[in-house]
C-alpha cells in the first residue's frame, strides 16, 4: 500500500509548505482509489505531537472528451479490479481502460478527483 | 492548493545522488541503447536504478529482456533485474498496452512515479526518455536541475542541426554544458561529415564528446548484461565517461 507514502507526503507539505498554520482541507481524488480510512490513520499518526487539525474532502473523478467536449464521471464499477489496480497506482493507466462514453475516444483530460492536494482553511 | 507529491519526491529522492539523463532531439539514434549500456556498466561500481521514462514507447524492458515488476511495501520497490540493477517502467501498470498520453498527464506520471518509487540504496540513476523537447524532457529539467544530461547524436547533418538547439535548451535551463554522445548507428563513423560547420560547432558545444562505435549484432547483447560489459568498445567507453570520482 502506498497510502503511507502519502500519508508522510501530506505531512511534509504541511510542515514544509505551511509552516506555522495549523488548519487544513486535504481533498482526496477518487481516482486513485485511496483506502482513506488508512491514509488517514496513517496521517493522524505522523501529525500526532504537531497541533494540526485536518478535515478531508473525497473529489468525484471528473473527466472531460477533448474530441467531443463531454463531461463524464469515471465509475470504478465500469472497470474489472485488475485494471482498477493500476490505476491506484498509476492514475494514467485509465487512458488505456476508459473510454468517452459518447464518442469512445481515450482523448479526455481528467479534470478533477486526481491525486492528493492541501489547502489552509 | 499545494500536491502532496512534490514532498513525496523529495523524499523518496532524497539519498540518489545522481541523475544521468540520456536524451536527444532526435529519435532512434541510440537513446534506449545508450541507457542499457550506461546502466550495464555503471552498475558495475554502484547500485544503479534505471527507469524508462518514454512512455508511449518504452524499450528498456526489452533491452533488458526482462518481465519482472515491482513489488510493494509503503511505495513500490523497483525490481533488482540484475545485480546493483533497479529498474522502473511504466510497462509495470500499462503491461503490453499502448498508453496515449499528453501534456499535463506526462507531467503526471513522472511526478506519480517519482513519489511513489523507493530507491533505498540507489547512488544513481539512469533515465531514458522520449525524443525531441517534450513534457518528460522539460519536466526533468524542473527537477533535476543538477542532472547529467548525456546528449546522443547520430552521424547525420539532420542530428548535428537539432541536437545543437536542443543542447542550447538544456545549457539555457541547467547553465551547464552536457556530454555529447556520438553514436555511429550506421556504421559508417563521422569522419566523412566532420568538415560540416553543424558538426565543428557540436563537439564546440558539449563538456566533452564520447563517440560510442557501431556495435554489431547488438540484438544479440540484449538482456545479457555480462557480455555487454566485455565489448572492448563498451570498455573503452567506460573508460571515457571516467566521471565516477564526481560522485
Ligand atoms: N551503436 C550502435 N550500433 C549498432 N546499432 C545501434 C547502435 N545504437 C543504436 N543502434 C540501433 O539503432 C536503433 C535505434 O536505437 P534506440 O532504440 O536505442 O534509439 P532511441 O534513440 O532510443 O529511439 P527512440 O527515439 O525511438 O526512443 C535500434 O535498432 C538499435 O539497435
Ligand atoms: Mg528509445
Ligand atoms: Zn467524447
Amino acid at each position: 500500500m502506498h497510502e503511507f507514502s502519502l500519508a508522510r507526503a501530506t505531512k511534509d507539505t504541511i510542515v514544509n509548505k505551511y509552516n506555522g498554520l495549523h488548519k487544513f482541507i486535504i481533498y482526496i481524488g477518487q481516482i486513485q482509489q485511496i483506502d482513506i480510512e488508512l491514509f488517514k490513520e496513517a496521517l493522524f499518526e505522523e501529525i500526532r505531537e504537531l497541533n494540526i487539525d485536518v478535515v478531508f474532502e473525497e473529489i468525484p473523478a471528473k473527466m472531460k472528451c477533448n474530441v467531443c467536449q463531454y463531461v463524464f464521471i469515471y465509475d470504478k464499477n465500469s472497470l474489472n479490479s485488475e485494471e482498477q489496480e493500476d490505476i491506484h497506482f498509476l492514475p494514467e493507466t485509465i487512458y488505456i481502460y476508459l473510454r468517452c462514453p459518447n464518442c469512445k475516444s481515450n482523448d479526455f483530460t481528467i479534470v478533477e478527483g486526481r491525486g492528493i492536494f492541501v489547502k489552509p482553511l | 492548493m499545494m500536491d502532496v507529491r512534490f514532498e513525496g519526491m523529495k523524499d523518496k529522492l532524497k539519498n540518489v545522488k545522481k541523475v544521468i539523463v540520456v536524451c536527444s532531439s532526435k529519435g532512434g539514434v541510440g537513446k534506449s541503447t545508450l541507457s542499457y549500456i550506461i546502466s550495464c556498466i555503471l552498475s558495475e561500481d554502484m547500485v544503479v536504478g534505471v527507469c524508462d521514462f518514454d512512455f508511449t514507447g518504452p524499450s528498456l524492458h526489452i533491452l533488458f529482456r526482462t518481465d519482472m515488476s515491482f513489488t510493494e511495501s509503503d511505495g513500490i520497490n523497483p525490481p533488482e533485474i540484475y545485480k546493483n540493477l533497479f529498474f522502473l517502467s511504466v510497462t509495470f501498470f500499462s503491461k503490453d498496452k499502448p498508453l496515449a498520453i499528453r501534456g499535463s498527464s506526462i507531467s503526471d506520471v513522472i511526478l506519480e512515479l517519482l513519489a511513489i518509487t523507493n530507491w533505498d540504496g540507489v547512488e544513481t540513476i539512469v533515465i531514458d526518455t522520449p525524443p525531441t523537447i517534450t513534457d518528460t524532457i522539460l519536466e526533468i529539467l524542473k527537477y533535476f536541475h543538477d542532472a547529467e544530461f548525456f546528449v546522443v547524436s547520430s552521424n547525420s547533418i539532420l542530428s548535428y542541426s537539432t541536437v545543437l538547439k536542443f543542447i542550447s535548451i538544456i545549457v539555457e535551463r541547467t547553465g551547464r554544458l552536457p556530454i555529447l554522445v556520438m553514436n555511429d548507428i550506421s556504421g559508417v563513423g563521422f569522419g566523412n561529415k566532420s568538415n560540416s560547420t553543424f558538426y565543428q560547432e557540436l563537439l564546440n558545444y558539449s563538456k566533452r564528446t564520447i563517440f560510442f562505435p557501431y556495435l554489431n549484432n547488438i540484438e544479440e547483447y540484449y538482456g545479457k548484461i555480462e557480455d555487454i560489459r566485455k565489448i572492448e568498445s563498451v570498455r573503452k567507453f567506460k573508460r571515457e565517461l571516467n566521471f565516477y570520482e564526481k560522485i
